[in-house]
This record gives structure tokens, C-alpha cells and sequence, in this order.
């Protein structure tokens, strides 16, 4: 049965691709926040909820390893595998888009700042999950040793998170915390929290199409 | 400009061809059962 036959499905579908297209739009159209930057600073409406997106896709993950380590059912393998597969493409998203806006913004591609390499690290950490999974042997042991991975590597989001706050201010490219959020401007804030939302009904979309699909590969 | 269009056209791309890609998956998937 085709994921997208079910009702709620394509009303979900139909939703992501509405909000999408207003995102879109308003990228393309805003006046950027930051006039010194010009347009390409409309960037950071995209890279960030993106950004904010992988770190709550990467949650997903930890949370269904948690609950499959509890009560062993394959549905919250399959969650948690649907979870990293979906978190590891924002992930990459985050990772190409972010030195796309750095060039113009900061003249390199990627200076070897703390968010950066720890944003590097949380990718390569999933590139090895995806290894597990694959060359790891027996499933019900790999299913197990993929759920404590998942759950370890969540560890490095808040490092990820509050990288600005631990190392030296003059190692820092990235603005602190909070920083890209004024009252003078509450407008940038507002869309900001738009595009995030976008994000989150994509990738729970995604999510819940590619945990259907692993279903089905799973009983025929 | 050519920044940010680049940007939207990769983010998309990606998630739209993501969407093809696993489509063709539970075609096949059915297909064979």
C-alpha cells in the first residue's frame, strides 16, 4: 500500500509542500537583516532551522534507542534508524550550506572554529553509525549496539549548542547564543521560527515515509 | 544572489530528490511482493 494513498499522509505531504513553497518565497523576497551582508545573509534563514532541525532529528534517534533498549520491539529500531538516516541528510545540509554563506560572509569556507569541528564530528559520528548497521553481524546485536551509538552521540549536540560558551571568544566565527535575536527586529525572529517549523513537518514527513518503508521491507 | 539561490536549490534538490528516491523504493518494494 503507497504511503501516500492513506489521507492523513497526503494532507501531511500537502502541508510541507505549502510551507516550503511561502519559505521559499520569503527568502527570496525579504529584505535582508543584515544590509552589510546583502541578500546572501537570507541564507541563515534556511541553514539555521535546518541546523536547529538535525539536533532534534538526532534527539529522535537518542529517545527511540532509549525506548528500544526498554522493551526490545523492532518499531523503535526502525524509528531510530529512520530518525539518523533523515538527521544525517539535514546534518550534511547544515554542513554545505553553512561554508556556502561563510565565504562572502567570513572569506573562507571553513575556518577550523569549535562549531564547526564539533558540527564535523556529530556527521562522522552518524557515518559510523550507518557502518554499524551495515557491516556490524548479527542484527539483533547491531540493533542494540546502533541504539547505545545513538544515544552517545546526542551527547555532542549540546557541545555543538553552547560550543561558543566553552572555547576562547577569539576562537569563535559564530555569534553567541541568542545573539542573531534583537527586539529591535522581532520580524527576523518571527520567520526564523516559521522556517523552523517548515523544517520540522518535512523532516517528520520523511521520517514517518522512510519508517513505512522499512516496515514493508521487513514483512515481505 | 547566486549564494542564496544556490543554497535553495541544494536544500530541495536534496529533499525533493530524497522523496523520488524512496518512492521508487516502495514501488519496487510492492512490486516484488
Amino acid at each position: 500500500m503507497s504511503f501516500f494513498k492513506h489521507r492523513n499522509n497526503l494532507i501531511h505531504a500537502g502541508i510541507a509542500l505549502t510551507l516550503s513553497v511561502i519559505n521559499i518565497y520569503i527568502i527570496f523576497t525579504l529584505d535582508p537583516p543584515n544590509l552589510a551582508q546583502g541578500v546572501f545573509g537570507n541564507i541563515f534563514f534556511i541553514h539555521v532551522p535546518i541546523a536547529w532541525s538535525a539536533f532534534l532529528l538526532y534527539f529522535g534517534v537518542m529517545v527511540c534507542g532509549i525506548f528500544y533498549l526498554t522493551n526490545k520491539s523492532i518499531k523503535w529500531d526502525y524509528r531510530g534508524l529512520a530518525f539518523a538516516e533523515v538527521g544525517t541528510i539535514f546534518m550534511f545540509l547544515v554542513l554545505t550550506t553553512g561554508p556556502i554563506w561563510a565565504k562572502p560572509a567570513w572569506g573562507h569556507f571553513w575556518p577550523w572554529e569549535p562549531r564547526l569541528t564539533t558540527s564535523l564530528i556529530l556527521f562522522l559520528i552518524f557515518l559510523g553509525y550507518f557502518m554499524l548497521r551495515e557491516f556490524g553481524g548479527n542484527p539483533e546485536q547491531v540493533s542494540r549496539y546502533a541504539a547505545v551509538l545513538g544515544i552517545l552521540a546526542f551527547l555532542d549536540v549540546p557541545l555543538i549548542f553552547f560550543s561558543v560558551k566553552f572555547w576562547l571568544p577569539e576562537m569563535q566565527s559564530h555569534p553567541q547564543v541568542g545573539q542573531y535575536f534583537s527586539s529591535a527586529n522581532p520580524m527576523s525572529t518571527y520567520l526564523i521560527i516559521f522556517s523552523f517549523i517548515s523544517m520540522i513537518i518535512i523532516s517528520s514527513l520523511m521520517v514517518r515515509f522512510r519508517t513505512n518503508i522499512l516496515s514493508m521491507n521487513h514483512t515481505s | 544572489m547566486e549564494y542564496l539561490i544556490t543554497v535553495v536549490v541544494l536544500v530541495y534538490g536534496i529533499i525533493g530528490g530524497w522523496f523520488l528516491y524512496q518512492i521508487n523504493q516502495q514501488k519496487n518494494i510492492n512490486r516484488s511482493k
